[in-house]
């Protein structure tokens, strides 16, 4: 590729920038003409809205877009061996890289590979290459496979160095290659249009006035409604037609540009949007949508949709909201005509919860002597490095274990994990996931219980990778507390014992047999009910466990401060007494008590009790008593008081 | 002495009433909140704080009690909560040793645990933010008798109450 056509630019600048001519046969594809035209966007005049009104051209647009079966990226094959065909080039003899040892023929050689690569629908293929070549006297020949050779031809009539070169298939008629129908001469006559106005380094697709195009207008595409809006839905067919899948379209076009087409709604261009649903930049200015329901038929479209234009529409005197509207529409909007509507910490907290009740604060882990993090420590090593010997330290002949996928959990939205076929196959057989699994026998042996099964059931899993408990502690979350009535299976508590609730959730990649990463990564919550028993004291009575797709760690930092404020400092002086903390003598104190057990009835020492746990505060005092009078014992009450 | 059930019980009794709750109870916090305290045991003090049932950690937030837990979620706007998978095992089929001394008294003395995943829609129907979820859940058996403190609408108590609620927003 030749370097003074690299642009660094990001495509979506290249937005909003009228095109110059390119129909010169400059295959720059106005890349300098953007250049020159950085944010300014002048408004051409208005063509003729609708143009052409021929019913040959009518029809044949109409076959155009039904005839997907025929090939489009390149020529039908001529007479040709190998899949090759031969075109001769003449012309180059005379030009400015004559001089070089060769006569130019490599210059001209890589350019031409260069332009031919740089073709609609073989960005992502590797750059074309000229099989065969061979000069006789001033003509070169090339042979191209047939997916390069309609992009060649093309180029018949092109500049370079100085000089026109002549491109002509040879056995052929060149560039007028004979086509079989009119429906194709229509296909090629719309994706030299397409090819004219794509910018395969921008990825911008440039399809703004196309009323003056003059190759549209020789059609006389334009020249009435009906036709006009049987060319877009055409142009769209050859456009995927020009790719290999809807994969390789949306990735190398980001950028279309709508401006002055005269549009007053969407009708006629509406199936961009199922052709390109993934577009970033989005150009309708300088067209003629009066209100927001003309763009309609766009609305939640476009979900990737991080700019548009959209001035120059007398929609923007009339919808005086029309800006905030639009945001609510397109949930990944950054730039709304020039304007920053979104930040990317603003797409990033998009799910933000922060606000509501509930928000996500950092985890509550009641553990005790450290039972429930050895136990977490040794599990999660052991289950990475040596699981029969996990399944006989943690399990006996009581323990539970199942697990179950959530084959459709909500994915990291962060991430573009790419999700594969049979992605859950090496899982599925055993889940346990009780919406599928409705047959008790199949719940029943999906239920796995004792050292045996349980370790039988692991060596079934993938091999597994956790990250680091201590050096990425942020992809993990864990919980725990006390457990009461978890069973004793010595007998000595018939009425059960403590143990502990232990949720974790957390994320693993997978090895395979070798040890090696495959590359996949999932994210589980684990949830173990453990008691004490067991060669390391500790043995696992339940383990369930969920495997779902990778869903990031953004859940785990905590939105909130803990519950009750953020922790409040160690408490200093305990031998200060409450009342004198809250500012009051020992007599004002005293008089306080004296009040309070009027209006309540209880002991003095019950209501000292009471103003200490709300810092001398009256009000309060009362308000505690209500909430636990009825809970409160006798001897709380002053004998024979009648409580007012 | 008390009946012991079988395994084809056990599971049958712990999955079928996994089922029946993880259906109503999320249809209450969807669209039934002012029932929510009567899922849950009544608080009961422990030896120590940590000890105190019902434990309801909702994104770390801590309640000990149904009715306060309801009040709080009470403000949550619209909510629409959608279980992917659900698993579940018994916990202790013995709780209590005196009792169980008939089939179906056996089928209400033991305790279940639930493993819940899947997503929660809030603020707006289809548009608002989503986030998937994990939940656990313990349950016990209701020790008021059936209809002692009932639903009202079918004059029934719930058979399981809930003891311990683990939520977590996980994606």
């Amino acid at each position: 590729m030749a370097p003074s056509h690299a642009s660094e630019r990001p495509s979506r600048r290249a937005l909003g920038k009228r095109r110059v001519a390119d129909r010169d046969g400059d295959v720059k594809m106005g890349v300098e003409n953007n250049r020159a035209g950085v944010g300014k966007t002048k408004r051409p005049p208005k063509g003729p809205k609708g143009a052409l009104n021929s019913t040959d051209m009518q029809r044949k647009i109409h076959r155009a877009a039904a005839g997907g079966d025929v090939r489009m990226k390149g020529d039908a094959p001529g007479k040709s061996s190998g899949g090759l065909e031969e075109f001769k080039v003449t012309g180059w003899e005379k030009s400015t890289a004559s001089h070089d040892s060769d006569g130019g023929v490599e210059a001209l050689k890589r350019w031409l590979q260069s332009k031919v690569s740089r073709k609609l629908g073989s960005a992502s293929r590797k750059a074309a290459q000229f099989k065969k070549s061979r000069v006789e006297g001033t003509a070169l020949y090339i042979s191209v496979p047939a997916i390069d050779a309609g992009p060649l031809a093309r180029m018949n009539g092109f500049k370079w160095a100085g000089i026109t070169l002549t491109i002509e298939k040879v056995g052929g008629s060149g560039q007028d290659t004979k086509l079989s129908t009119k429906a194709e001469e229509t296909k090629m006559m719309l994706r030299n249009v397409l090819e004219r106005r794509y910018n395969a380094q921008t990825k911008l697709l440039d399809l703004s006035a196309l009323s003056q195009d003059e190759e549209l207008k020789a059609q006389a595409i334009f020249d009435s409604n009906s036709t006009a809006s049987k060319f877009f839905p055409a142009m769209m067919k050859v456009l995927e037609l020009a790719f290999d899948s809807y994969d390789e379209l949306n990735a190398h076009v980001e950028s279309v540009s709508l401006a002055n087409n005269g549009l007053a709604d969407l009708k006629a261009v509406s199936t961009l949007s199922a052709t390109l649903p993934k577009l970033h930049n989005l150009d309708l200015s300088n067209n003629n949508f009066a209100n927001l329901s003309a763009l309609s038929l766009w609305r939640k479209r476009f979900l990737h949709l991080q700019h548009l234009l959209i001035g120059g529409n007398p929609l923007e005197q009339n919808e005086p909201n029309y800006a905030a509207e639009l945001v609510r529409w397109y949930p990944n909007l950054r730039i709304l005509n020039q304007t920053q509507v979104r930040t990317e910490e603003d797409i990033k907290n998009k799910a933000s919860t922060t606000n509501l009740p509930f928000p996500i604060r950092s985890p509550i882990f009641q553990d005790e002597g450290q039972i429930a993090e050895n136990f977490i420590r040794q599990w999660f090593l052991g289950f990475d490095t040596d699981r029969p010997q996990l399944a006989q330290i943690y399990y006996d002949d009581q323990s539970d274990f199942s697990y179950a996928v959530n084959v459709s959990a909500p994915r990291d939205p962060n991430d573009t994990v790419q999700t594969e076929k049979s992605e859950w196959g090496a899982y599925i057989r055993n889940s346990r996931n009780l919406k599928k699994i409705s047959q008790l026998p199949a719940r029943q042996s999906r239920l796995f219980r004792g050292p045996k099964q349980i370790s039988d059931m692991f060596a079934t899993l993938p091999k597994t990778k956790h990250p680091d408990l201590g050096v990425e502690a942020r992809k993990w979350l864990i919980e725990c507390h006390v457990q009461p009535g978890i069973p004793d299976p010595t007998g000595q508590s018939p009425n059960g014992v403590d143990g502990f609730s232990i949720y974790i959730h957390t994320e693993y990649e997978e090895l395979d047999t070798t040890g090696q990463l495959t590359g996949k990564k999932r994210s589980c919550d684990h949830s173990f009910q453990i008691g004490p028993g067991g060669p390391q004291g500790v043995r696992i009575i339940s383990h369930e466990l969920t495997i779902r797709a990778y869903g990031g760690v953004q859940a785990f930092e905590a939105e909130a401060p803990p519950q009750g404020g953020p922790p409040s400092p160690p408490q200093q002086a305990v031998d200060v007494e409450p009342h004198v903390q809250a500012g009051l003598s020992r007599q004002q104190a005293e008089e306080m008590c004296a009040l309070l057990s009027q209006q309540t009835g209880m002991t003095l020492p019950y209501c000292k009790d009471c103003l200490d746990q709300v810092a001398w505060d009256a009000q309060r005092a009362l308000a505690s008593f209500e909430s636990v009078k009825a809970s409160l014992p006798a001897d709380a009450f002053v004998q024979n008081v009648a409580v007012a | 002495m008390a009946i012991q059930l079988s395994d084809t019980d056990k599971i049958r009794i712990a999955t079928d009433t996994a089922e029946s709750f993880v259906d109503t109870y999320y249809n209450a916090l969807n669209s039934d909140r002012s029932t929510l305290k009567e899922f849950y045991v009544p608080k009961t003090e422990g030896t120590t704080p940590e000890r105190t049932l019902p434990h309801i950690a909702y994104n770390g937030d801590l309640s000990h009690d149904g009715a306060e837990f309801q009040r709080k979620f009470e403000e949550m706007p619209y909510t629409y909560y959608e279980a992917q998978s659900v698993n579940a095992h018994i916990l202790n089929p013995c709780i209590d040793p005196n009792g169980g001394k008939t089939q179906k008294e056996a089928e209400r003395n033991l305790s279940i645990t639930i493993q819940i995943s899947g997503y929660v829609r809030l603020v707006e129907r289809k548009d608002g933010p989503m986030r998937g979820f994990s939940e656990q859940i313990i349950l016990v058996p209701n020790k008021e008798e059936v209809g002692g403190r009932g639903t009202g609408k079918t004059g029934q108590g719930r058979q399981f109450l809930i003891q311990v609620q683990n939520f977590r927003y996980v994606v």
